[in-house]
């Protein structure tokens, strides 16, 4: 009997140790003992030298392939920007950053953004991949658009990587947006070409370029704008002439010096760039043009002018006659058109610059302002002056409105 | 007899553009060498007036104007056989009732080509 009571209570015990010993704080007790510890070690160092073995495989493979394909990878290389070659497993684009002036207007901030023009015409040159920071900008003024819009088109054109950042302040994203910027930013397989079309038919801000003297296309864009003004399509000869003068102007500087008549080559072909915004305060609308050049600007051509044009030495007679204290002072002198023809003695008006000028006399044009090289002229407030910057081109901005002289189209 | 008649708009293009053939379409060369110069050597050959009316396009760039009777009375490569400055005067007559002062400008043109004082504006 006392026996079998010691057999229970024994039994029993063991019952109750084996309950708990399936317990988790059992099972960590177990979990840590020595003998397991070391099973732990031995298994993260095997895991350590397969990782190990792993990595070095995936390298040896690489090299292989880069043994094997060599010729392949140099094309590539030469093809592509200078960044593939830092890291050829994870290629990142190197980008050049520059801040867009916060106030983006040529005529009102024509120092920070003549600046920033040569800033990215230098890293256009050296084929640098640019990244422009517009977050801080707080005003894109419509002379600025045609600004970025040949900036950004001639970067792809040339695929070199061209990428910023969206302005913080919405009116300004809204008119970028608007002008086709972000549409030409994503675009992929932009090719480079002979004529561009930026924005749409609706848009308030849409841009052009062209190579040559296209008046179909200049009656086109003034056609337009008269819509928009007058509710219908009609000619506006007057601007047509500055249009013209402004796209003769372009194409005649990359003409070679010696023949004029003959057929210039394609990569000498350079593009004008104009930009047309509508702009409606009330009752009164009004059309601004933003024109563009990125040549040698206006007294560069001048003084490269062949022997037999009446322009030959224009500078040199401007100073003997008029003795000007600076190139402000001679453009006022050429734009005014002083200088007579010395055959007629009348007054060079009429043909090129001058009749721009004239054309602004006769209130055909209003707000018409001019940069050029280091010369700053805004005719409607008669302040010419020079710029502590240069600027290689030459930019023309005016606008038309209800009185500017149109006609019907017969 | 008649005068002989050229409207630009309908005779040649509602949109003139540059100066040389070479640097866009409808250019002054083209339209000297196409247009304007048989017009006045028919006019010549009839003993009549030419009248050119400059209304109806949409609008004119100077370069266009000067190669066009500027390089009537000019000696060239595309003009061997230039007309006196004299007889162009005397026997072309200009229309120009929506921008007038083109006909001053215009004799201006060929008075200068004629002197040679002026060959190339660019």
């Amino acid at each position: 009997m006392r026996d079998i009571f010691i057999f229970l209570h024994i039994k029993i015990f063991f019952y109750f140790v084996r309950i708990h010993y399936r317990t988790p704080s059992l099972m960590k007790n177990v979990y840590q003992t020595l003998k397991h510890t070391k099973f732990r070690e031995k298994r993260a160092i095997k895991e350590k030298f397969k990782r190990r073995r792993f990595r070095f495989l995936k390298i040896a493979r690489l090299i292989l392939y880069l043994a094997k394909n060599k010729k392949e990878i140099i094309k590539f290389r030469k093809n592509k920007s200078r960044s593939i070659s830092r890291n050829l497993t994870n290629p990142q684009i190197d980008y050049h950053y520059v801040n867009a002036p916060v106030d983006f207007s040529f005529r009102k901030n024509y120092r920070e953004v003549t600046a920033f023009i040569n800033k990215i015409k230098t890293h256009f040159d050296k084929k640098h991949n640019v990244y422009v920071r517009f977050d801080h900008v707080i005003n894109i003024d419509y002379d600025a658009i045609v600004i970025l819009l040949s900036i950004l088109v001639r970067f792809k054109a040339k695929k070199i990587h061209f990428n910023g950042t969206y302005p913080r302040n919405t009116v300004a994203a809204e008119k970028l947006k608007g002008s086709g910027f972000f549409q030409a930013l994503k675009q992929r397989d932009f090719k480079e070409s002979k004529n561009y079309f930026l924005g749409s038919e609706n848009s308030i801000i849409s841009t052009h370029a062209e190579t040559t003297v296209d008046s179909k296309r200049s009656n086109e864009i003034l056609k337009k704008a008269a819509k928009f003004i007058w509710n219908e399509e009609r000619r506006i000869p007057r601007v047509q002439t500055v249009f013209i003068e402004l796209m003769q102007n372009t194409v005649d500087h990359a003409a070679r010096k010696e023949h004029k008549r003959t057929k210039v080559h394609d990569n000498d072909k350079r593009h004008w760039w104009v930009s047309v915004s509508y702009k409606e305060i009330g009752q009164n609308k009004s059309v601004c043009f933003a024109f563009i050049d990125y040549g040698v600007g206006i007294f560069e051509s001048l003084k490269n002018k062949p022997e037999t044009s009446f322009w030959y030495k224009i500078l040199d007679k401007i100073k003997e006659r008029f003795n000007p204290k600076d190139d402000s002072d001679a453009l006022k002198h050429i734009l005014s058109g002083e200088l007579r023809a010395t055959s007629t003695g009348q007054p060079f008006r009429g043909k090129g610059l001058p009749g721009i000028k004239q054309a602004f006399d006769n209130e055909q044009i209003f707000n018409l302002h001019i940069i050029t090289n280091n010369v700053y002229a805004s005719i409607s407030e008669n302040k010419y002056f020079l710029m502590p910057c240069d600027f290689k081109g030459t930019f023309v901005y005016w606008e038309i409105n209800e009185s500017t002289t149109s006609f019907k189209i017969e | 007899m008649e005068p002989l008649k050229i409207s630009i708009a309908k005779d040649f293009s509602g949109t003139p553009g540059p100066r040389y053939i070479w640097e866009g379409p409808d250019s002054g060369e083209l339209f000297r060498t196409t247009v304007l110069y048989p017009a006045l050597k028919e006019a010549q050959r009839k003993g009549v007036e030419l009248i050119i009316n400059l209304d109806g396009t949409a609008g004119y760039g100077t370069s266009f104007l000067e190669e066009s009777f500027g390089g009537l009375a000019r000696k060239d490569d595309t003009n061997p056989d230039p007309f006196n400055e004299k007889f162009i005067l005397d026997n072309i007559q200009i229309i120009s009732n929506e921008e007038e002062y083109w006909i001053d400008i215009i004799k201006g043109y060929i008075q200068e080509a004629n002197n040679q004082q002026y060959v190339k504006s660019y």
